[in-house]
């Protein structure tokens, strides 16, 4: 059996027991990106010379009967808008084309210290704007499950090598679902842990009150087993919290009677009768595990979508002001003073989604336009979040779609911002109260696309999610 | 830097102002087009006026309460041709960036 079939699990019985090793099974994930990625496009950039440097020196230890951490040398990717020291790191955007970060960040660093192979850097809609990966300024990916058909996005690299076995797993980035929405498309597992439980520190930043590094794997056993490794507070990233610690195992306890919200405002109209089946039969495997699930109504959602575009837009404005062409990244010829080079720097390295984004924040916050806009916003946010807050004084966790609908064929989006957008409605509302939720492949659409299922839980619920989510892979499997 | 000037119809916002306040400069197609984008993204934008949705006496909150690191400067481990490793352009040993001040009289 091809070592790349494993699950990071398995492949860790047959490396700590020297049956296989790091180094030929770096390779063998080496030979079927060769293969494979040209028609995928997961990986921007592949990194197959140091990451043999790093499974040799794993084998090393491990023949000279070094104790290692216990699953050093399994190989992964990493989404490319976070640092891996010494590669390139484009935020799939013109303006870092050739940007090769200095440092790793604080999760690379954590997977390094587990022994993780790094195998490359993968594709993404620039600096995450987008949910399909079409934004990227250097290729589309396409979704492995059928090529014709995205991947979603913004970390569709990270979730078409999981699903390709171009990686065992993968880091994402989730700002307003760009982990959970391409698992979902994908048919893999996709992780958003709360908000402080990962060290932002080396991640680029899009809208740092939301951006969250999340998980790409093939099962709820592997995702809790990465999360377990790179969760964890780190001075370097002041939002960065204690309470994160923990032991995430997903087994399923026996008798755990959960109570499972569905909210009414997340399984309107808008979502298609595959998701909304899929939901439901989520819901009644839960039910016959003795969970109790009801109907609730959290009025605020309505006012997620637009409450998300405003304070995104207005933290990308200013997160981004730093790409300037001056210190690092594209620089434009021709330029006659400090505005033009600003100016012609910017508009040449940026594409069209992360221009409309910068001239949306400009707006929203601009004089005369700031309380309207923006602080509205953050008062509505501020609703949401307390919203979810009396959700869970009741219930455990909350069911809901990922996605409205299951992958849309490349080229087919609809060129309406706003109708782009909607797209986002079951995963904004995560990131605006910072709570962690998991994307769980439950079936296939009408046109055979996997469709993924949400569960949302409180701050610091990664545990008993990651236990959800394993009963309702099982069944899945089923 | 010279701009076309397209006009956006009707519109609650002046594009060249957020052009400026972005520091981007658009060709006429991208304007139009941008133009249109983002009326669309106001427009959806307005339903956070509507009655229920605000809260005035709400406070806007940012961030949950956090620790800030401590403000000092560390060590460079580094040489410098490490830190200007990604620079564009170096002079004599500097980042290249040409006059900050403008001596035509229209600021910087």
């Amino acid at each position: 059996m091809s070592l790349t079939k494993l699950s990071m699990a398995e492949l860790a019985v047959l490396l700590r027991s020297r049956q296989i090793s790091a180094v030929e099974t770096a390779a063998e994930y080496f030979d079927k990106i060769e293969k494979e990625d040209g028609k995928i496009g997961a990986y921007l950039t592949v990194t197959k010379e140091i990451a043999l440097r790093q499974a040799e020196a794993i084998d090393q230890k491990r023949a000279a009967g070094e104790e290692l951490p216990p699953f050093a040398g399994v190989p992964a990717a990493v989404k490319d808008n976070i640092c891996v020291a010494g590669v390139r790191m484009t935020c799939a955007s013109k303006i870092l084309e050739n940007f090769v970060a200095p440092y790793d960040a604080a999760a690379v660093e954590r997977l390094r210290q587990n022994g993780i192979i790094l195998l490359g850097k993968t594709n993404l809609d620039e600096f995450a704007m987008g949910s399909t990966t079409e934004n990227s300024a250097f290729q589309i990916t396409r979704n492995p499950r059928a090529v014709e058909y995205v991947p979603g996005g913004s970390s569709g690299g990270s979730a078409a090598a999981v699903a390709a076995e171009t990686a065992v797993f993968a880091l994402g980035s989730d700002t307003g679902g760009s982990v959970r929405l391409p698992a979902s498309h994908c048919g893999v597992v996709g992780l958003k842990p709360t908000y402080g439980a990962v060290s932002r520190w080396g991640l680029t930043a899009f809208a740092s009150s939301l951006d969250q590094v999340g998980i790409l794997a093939r099962t709820v056993e592997d995702t809790g087993a990465v999360l377990q490794m790179i969760v964890g507070p780190d001075s370097r990233d002041a939002t960065s919290c204690e309470q994160a610690r923990g032991l995430f195992v997903a087994d399923i306890p026996p008798q755990k009677k959960w109570k499972i919200a569905l909210p009414q405002e997340l399984l309107g109209a808008q979502i298609s009768d595959n998701v909304r089946e899929a939901v439901a039969r989520a819901a009644h495997v839960l039910e016959s595990y003795g969970a109790q699930v009801e109907w609730i109504r959290m009025p605020s959602l309505r006012y997620a979508l637009s409450t998300y575009y405003i304070i995104s837009s207005a933290e990308a404005s200013s997160n981004l002001a730093r790409f300037d062409g001056v210190r690092y990244g594209r620089r434009a010829q021709g330029y006659t003073d400090m505005n033009s080079l600003y100016e012609k720097s910017r508009s040449e390295g940026f594409g069209r989604e992360v221009k409309r984004r910068l001239l949306l924040g400009a707006f929203v916050l601009s004089a005369g336009y700031q309380e309207r806009y923006y602080r509205n916003a953050l008062r509505v946010r501020e609703r949401i979040r307390t919203e979810w807050q009396e959700v869970f004084t009741k219930y455990d966790a909350v069911l809901s779609p990922v996605s409205p609908d299951t992958a849309a064929k490349i080229g087919a989006r609809d060129p309406d911002p706003v109708k782009q957008y909607k797209g986002d409605l079951c995963t904004v509302p995560v990131n605006l109260a910072g709570l962690p939720a998991v994307s769980v492949p439950f079936g296939k659409g009408e046109n055979e696309m996997p469709v993924g299922v949400q569960i949302v839980g409180n701050v610091f619920s990664e545990q008993s999610l990651l236990q959800i989510a394993a009963l309702l892979e099982r069944e899945a499997l089923i | 830097m010279e701009r076309s000037g397209y006009m956006c119809p009707e519109m609650e916002f002046d594009l060249s102002s957020l052009m400026r306040l972005s520091k981007l400069s658009l060709s006429p197609e991208e304007e139009e087009g941008l133009c249109e984008d983002l009326q669309r993204m106001v427009e959806f934008a307005k339903e956070l006026r509507d009655e229920g949705a605000i809260e005035e006496d709400l406070p806007p909150k940012l961030l949950p309460q956090m620790q800030l690191r401590e403000d000092r400067a560390l060590p460079f481990h580094s040489g410098k041709k490490e830190l200007f490793s990604n620079t564009p352009e170096i002079r004599d040993g500097f980042v290249f960036v040409p006059k900050a001040v403008d001596t035509k009289g229209d600021g910087v």
